[in-house]
């Protein structure tokens, strides 16, 4: 039977829009209105502000640009995996019942809970070289200076991708714990009755049950890490000489440091052919119900 | 009257109050103003305003906004054409030249003009910038108030190290040098200080200020007085080297706290301020100002503001001065207003409550309030301040004489200096040739 491809609003025989279509477009309204004001018209607007070719003559001709997309990239591929391999192993932890570890995991949410202000400015506070917390205490204790914590850029970086874990780890091991406890516990009890290893488990049962879920998180979390500004502009402000900026924090310090807001828009949308695919499969994968 | 009419009427009348609304807001003069590191110096421009509206009969919107938060908010104001009526930002004003050169900026030479005499040149010529929409040079700025580089030490550190405040060297080596001997001493009692403060990130503007100073002290510039820039003259290549050298060494030598490389404008204040260095440069005077009123023994006997040394061919050396100005942007709604509003404050009694409020933090613009004796001798800090403005040369940083040093300066190409040096092991020459070639692009794009 042919389906009708017809959009137009149903018709009274008096040939006048039905009552109940009428009403659909007034509720709609104000969605599409709030939808082109604060969805559509900004990335517009963006586009324009980053459509000069000259700012991305300067970004691209800018040494700290390079460094900054070298950032990002391994800002996502090693804090984006170790969190989600850390979340896969801790939410194995969590799942257990015990009531120590109830109270354990409510400890462990709070970084997630805290807001990222005070807490990533404490940990700016605790490795600050000269009198942080930690170098206080190994000067005290064995009269060394201790390492330059946010003064290497390595090390400082090293830092970045740490805060970045510490704070979003918890969150994603509720959502794989939550996975955890989707999978019926009679199939454990069956390995159980076989005699299975506890990796064998993991193997056979846990990972199977928990793969697409961890595939649709490591997406989802790289999507929102290309947007960390908090961890990097927080803890090190892009320093020790520019060399832990990440694309975000760098087209801030364009934009607003110096002025340039057309370069700051197009130092973002350089990292759009690394977010687009990851949306596309994203919403592929979303779509087949995996 | 029917439930419709009256229906009617309600949304009639709801629709007046919204078109009203801007109306309304327009009569009320919009001023954003920088909020101070002194909160007694908000509350004088507080009452500055008060008088203004006392007098005038008008209304002030006021809104205070923090060092960094200012030039975001200016930036999407400009954007956006929806300004206040009179802005000042201790950072925004950085960028005065730019926002002028693009005509975004009111000519208010019909409000200084009238009171030229009262202002310095340094602070007049702050004020002047060109247009290239109309290709004149005009007045786009009002004056406020200035600073300089100021030295500060805790005098109690230097005698626990065994020394006396008249054991500091005047001339340039040895007064550099006498701190790391100060951190010696004090380390081999078990403190974990370093003799200096001296910043050299890209993320501090004290950076490039106190890397002025020590080009002024080898006579090394890059611009001259017309704004002309000099890196091609064979003497000012290796001058920046010798400046680069001399600059960088204390931190080589580990006289400065290793975080210096990416300390923040505050830093050097906290790290002072916790005992963690014996001296530190600083601009304005907010490091003795932040004691002021809360441990008046440190404020008055511990801690000392010194006078630059020499520069190393005995003279003094020429001190670079940082001019803060406002502005009225162009598309401000109530222009008349708004420049009588800033006639108001640069008369001399709103003026002086204002820059006095900082606890001399800052120094007057107008030359015979920089005589009162708040400023000239009733505080050995402010005094020490006034003796540099009134007995040393000065000089308005090249931002002034050259507008494409605004983004010499938000690069901080001086501090990009000191990481090629500092952090990739880079030789003064290579980095100073990258500064030069980075200043000649700047310049000529």
């Amino acid at each position: 039977m042919a389906r009708s491809l017809s959009v137009s609003p149903p018709l009274t025989p008096s040939g006048r829009v039905h009552k109940d279509s009428a009403w659909g477009v007034i509720l709609v309204t104000p969605y599409v209105v709030v939808f082109v004001c604060i969805v559509v018209y900004p990335i517009l607007y963006g586009i324009v502000l980053g459509s000069h070719a000259e700012s991305y003559r300067k970004l691209f001709s800018d040494p700290i640009y390079l460094r900054s997309a070298w950032n990002t990239l391994v800002f996502l591929l090693v804090a984006v995996n170790l969190k989600l391999l850390l979340a896969l192993f801790l939410s194995g932890f969590f799942y257990n019942t015990e009531r120590w570890i109830r109270w354990v995991s409510i400890i462990f949410l709070l970084p997630w809970a805290a807001p990222s202000l005070p807490s990533i400015f404490s940990i700016r506070w605790m490795f600050n070289s000269e009198w942080g917390l930690i170098n206080t205490v190994l000067f005290r204790l064995f009269g060394i200076d201790g390492p330059l914590w946010l003064v290497k850029p390595d090390l400082a970086f090293g830092l970045v991708i740490a805060t970045h874990i510490w704070k979003n780890l918890p969150f994603w091991t509720i959502i794989l714990l939550a996975g955890r406890m989707a999978i019926p516990k009679d199939h454990y009890e069956a390995a159980d009755v076989d005699g299975a290893t506890r990796i064998q488990v993991f193997r056979f049962i846990t990972f199977p049950a928990l793969k697409n879920l961890y595939i649709t998180s490591t997406l989802l979390s790289t999507i929102w890490s290309v947007g960390d500004f908090n961890s990097v502009y927080l803890l090190t402000g892009g320093g020790p000489f520019d060399a832990t900026h990440v694309l975000s924090t760098l087209g801030i310090r364009y934009a607003f440091s110096i002025g340039d807001i057309p370069t700051g828009v197009a130092t973002v949308i350089t990292a759009l052919p690394l977010v687009i695919p990851i949306v596309l499969i994203l919403i592929r994968r979303l779509g087949k119900g995996e | 009257m029917g439930k419709n009419l009256k229906v009617g009427i309600m949304v009639l009348l709801v629709a007046v109050a919204f078109a009203a609304a801007p109306a309304l807001a327009q009569d009320k003069l919009v001023v954003w103003w920088n909020k101070s590191f002194v909160p007694a110096q908000d509350d004088a421009f507080k009452e500055v305003v008060q008088k203004w509206e006392k007098k005038t009969g008008k209304q002030v919107d006021l809104s205070f906004f923090a060092l960094p938060d200012h030039p975001a908010k200016m930036l999407a104001a400009f954007d956006s054409k929806i300004v206040p009526d009179v802005d000042f930002g201790q950072i925004v004003n950085v960028q005065t030249g730019d926002f002028a050169y693009e005509d975004k900026l009111l000519e208010i030479s019909d409000v200084i003009n009238p009171i030229r005499s009262r202002f310095g040149d340094g602070a007049l010529r702050s004020c002047e910038h060109m247009n290239a929409k109309t290709g004149k040079r005009g007045i786009y700025a009002f004056p406020l108030m200035q600073h300089g580089v100021n030295f500060h030490y805790w005098s109690d550190m230097v005698q626990a190290a065994g020394y006396k405040d008249a054991d500091i060297p005047k001339q340039w080596k040895p007064f550099w040098d006498f701190w790391g001997e100060v951190q010696k001493k004090l380390r081999a009692k078990g403190e974990r200080v370093y003799g200096l403060g001296i910043s050299y990130s890209v993320e501090a503007t004290d950076t490039w200020q106190e890397f002025y100073h020590f080009m002024e002290a080898y006579r090394v510039r890059v611009l001259d007085d017309d704004g002309k820039l000099l890196v091609n003259d064979p003497k000012v290549r290796p001058g920046l080297i010798t400046a680069l050298d001399d600059f960088t060494r204390h931190y080589k030598a580990k006289n400065v706290p290793p975080g210096a490389t990416s300390w923040k404008d505050i830093d050097n204040n906290l790290n002072f301020n916790n005992r963690q260095t014996v001296m530190t440069m600083n601009p304005t005077l907010s490091i003795p100002g932040s004691f002021f009123g809360k441990d008046m023994e440190a404020y008055n006997k511990k801690i000392k503001t010194l006078r630059w040394p020499t520069a190393p061919d005995g003279k003094p050396l020429t001190l670079r001065v940082s001019i803060h100005n406002g502005f009225i942007p162009k598309d401000s709604k109530n222009k008349e207003l708004a420049k009588d509003f800033v006639r108001f404050i640069l008369e001399p009694e709103n003026l002086d409550q204002f820059v006095k409020a900082s606890n001399g933090a800052f120094f007057p613009v107008l030359i015979e309030s920089g005589k009162d004796p708040f400023f000239a001798s009733a505080d050995p800090h402010r005094a020490a301040v006034y003796k540099n403005f009134t007995e040393t040369p000065t000089r308005p940083y090249d931002t002034v004489i050259n507008r494409k040093f605004i983004t010499v300066h938000t690069e901080n190409l001086y501090g990009r200096a000191c990481g090629r040096v500092l952090a990739d092991n880079w030789t003064s020459a290579k980095a100073v040739d990258e500064l030069i070639a980075r200043m000649k692009q700047i310049v000529t794009d």
